[in-house]
């Protein structure tokens, strides 16, 4: 199964981290609580994944509809901290080309300013 | 060697929560590695939810799956009795230009394809039987 929990929501930041595995199940426990804790907060967002186990496309298609609406209010969706085959899948995806991905948190909240 | 594993299950997305936790109990006995087990749940989901989301008209039909390791690979066998769909059939994406233009669904078969291998599909006595063989 999978969680999220929060842990930043200020006024310049949201920030939060997923745990589990994000597949058919899983993205039914997190999508809605996912969007409440990122989307209709507005700001930027940094995504912890490295807790996440597993990541299947419905997973991907969660990640991608919330970074998409974010961009839509200005602000950006980064993840970070991906686990070798999480990494793995999204880079097969190819929504890596346009879904920022850091390494770390600093990174992440670097890519966050960044233009 | 382990033995294989056969599961059946109803065209019902719920029915992958059942069938992921025998596989990877099967898979950790077969001293699978974690990778291995990653894999092999990716195909199983992706290929087995496309056969639930697309295959049937009604619910109550039936999907099999068999999991037999092998000393250098897992093999992993779908076969449902639902409409003929060959999923090696669906061309690759490109890259999106823009988040935007970023695909929410529709990937799963490009992901086996990517991170597993080619698919071989075959149609059988009015069966869809999918087969791939993930590296362990």
């Amino acid at each position: 199964m999978s969680e999220l929990q929060t842990i930043d929501a200020s006024d310049e930041l949201s920030y939060v981290s997923l745990k589990g595995r994000l597949d058919i199940a899983g993205v039914d426990a997190v999508a809605m609580p996912l969007t409440v804790a990122t989307v209709t907060r507005r700001k930027p967002t940094i995504v912890d994944m490295s807790a996440v186990e597993f990541l299947g496309s419905l997973g991907i298609g969660m990640l991608v509809r919330c970074a998409v609406s974010l961009q839509r209010t200005g602000a950006r969706f980064v993840l970070f901290g991906c686990q070798p085959m999480v990494r793995k899948t999204l880079e097969t995806s190819k929504v890596d080309a346009v879904l920022p991905i850091a390494d770390t948190k600093d990174a992440a909240l670097a890519l966050l300013h960044a233009h | 060697m382990a033995e294989s594993l056969t599961l059946t299950l109803h065209n019902d997305l719920g029915e992958l929560v059942r069938v992921q936790s025998h596989v990877a109990a099967f898979l950790a006995g077969a001293g699978a590695s974690a990778d291995t087990l990653y894999l092999t749940r990716l195909a199983i989901e992706e290929l087995t939810s496309n056969v639930i989301r697309h295959g049937y008209e009604h619910v109550g039909q039936h999907i099999y799956i068999t999991i037999a390791p092998r000393p250098d690979a897992v093999d992993v066998v779908i076969e449902d009795d639902g409409r003929p769909f060959d999923p090696g059939s669906q061309s690759d994406r490109a890259a999106p230009a823009s988040l935007d233009e970023a695909p929410t669904g529709g990937m799963g078969i490009g992901l086996v394809r990517g991170l597993v291998g080619a698919t071989h599909y075959d149609r059988v006595d009015g069966r869809n039987r999918v087969t791939c063989r993930v590296p362990r």
